[in-house]
């Protein structure tokens, strides 16, 4: 699994995630993909080239959305897979963490909730 | 004489006690699933569940057992074009059908960081079976209903 980590503006990074967020692809892209939320406040996630999603999957965006909440920040995740929406609704994920159906629309809500 | 429940199996799987034997086996059923052109969502439950049951199994099976681990993966085709994937371990007794559902928290402070895995087998499988036979945990998943 890859992941490209692009910063946007102040406080605001574009992370993408390709592949498959299993327990072999959720391992390879834990460190970056935590160095982003470290780096961001606004932490916008990009799952169009993710078609598969486990419960470690979860567990990676919860803890970073977690960090991010924790200093006043947000998650906002776009372009999700419909199965792996339904992962994200059945955890509750959806209720916790935004899902825009596209990059423009995580964008509109990321800059409505940074005030810009 | 056909078994009473006409299932057939299509391949059979051995691995280890091992985190990278988690994907050799989703990848082992993504192939199976090529093959036999299962629809998608069918391959997604399957691949998720196997996923999730098989981590348990790997993570918490064998840590409290001096044996030494068995773990064989069968797929079989059900009638009405459903699939059955079975987990069958020499590990610890565990019956995952009897865990709880995770409540889902008022807030992202109060989120449980992990405990799904069952929570989404339940919710992406028509059915989920466990029984403990021979010393030996057999849990099967079945998917495929069709529309």
């Amino acid at each position: 699994m890859k992941i490209e980590s692009k910063p946007l503006g102040p406080g605001l990074v574009l992370v993408s995630l390709d592949g498959r967020l299993d327990i072999a692809g959720a391992a390879q892209v834990e460190p970056q993909f935590k160095a982003a939320c470290d780096e961001a406040a606004l932490l916008l996630v990009d799952l169009s080239r993710t078609p598969f999603m486990a419960s470690i999957g979860i567990r990676l965006l919860l803890a970073g959305a977690k960090g991010l909440r924790r200093k006043g920040g947000a998650m906002h995740l776009f372009a999700c897979d419909p199965q792996v929406e339904k992962v994200l609704v059945t955890t509750g994920v959806d209720q916790l963490v935004a899902i825009h159906a596209t990059r423009d629309e995580a964008l509109a809500a990321a800059g409505a909730a940074s005030g810009t | 004489m056909p078994a009473p429940t006409a299932s057939s199996l299509i391949s059979c799987l051995d691995v280890q006690a091992r985190i990278d034997d988690i994907t050799k086996a989703t990848g082992w059923l993504g192939a199976l699933a090529e093959a036999e052109a299962w629809p998608q969502a069918t391959r997604f439950a399957l691949e998720l569940s196997l996923e999730e049951a098989l981590t348990n199994v790997v993570s918490y099976g064998f840590r409290d057992s001096d044996a030494v681990p068995r773990i064989r993966i069968e797929c079989h085709r059900l009638p009405e074009g459903r699939i059955a994937v079975r987990l069958i371990d020499n590990g610890v007794p565990f019956d995952p059908t009897t865990i709880a559902e995770p409540e889902v928290p008022a807030s992202i402070e109060d989120a449980r960081i992990g405990g799904h895995g069952i929570q989404l087998m339940r919710n992406f499988l028509e059915s989920l079976a466990y029984a403990r036979e021979g010393g030996e945990n057999h849990l099967t998943l079945v998917a495929g209903r069709p529309d």
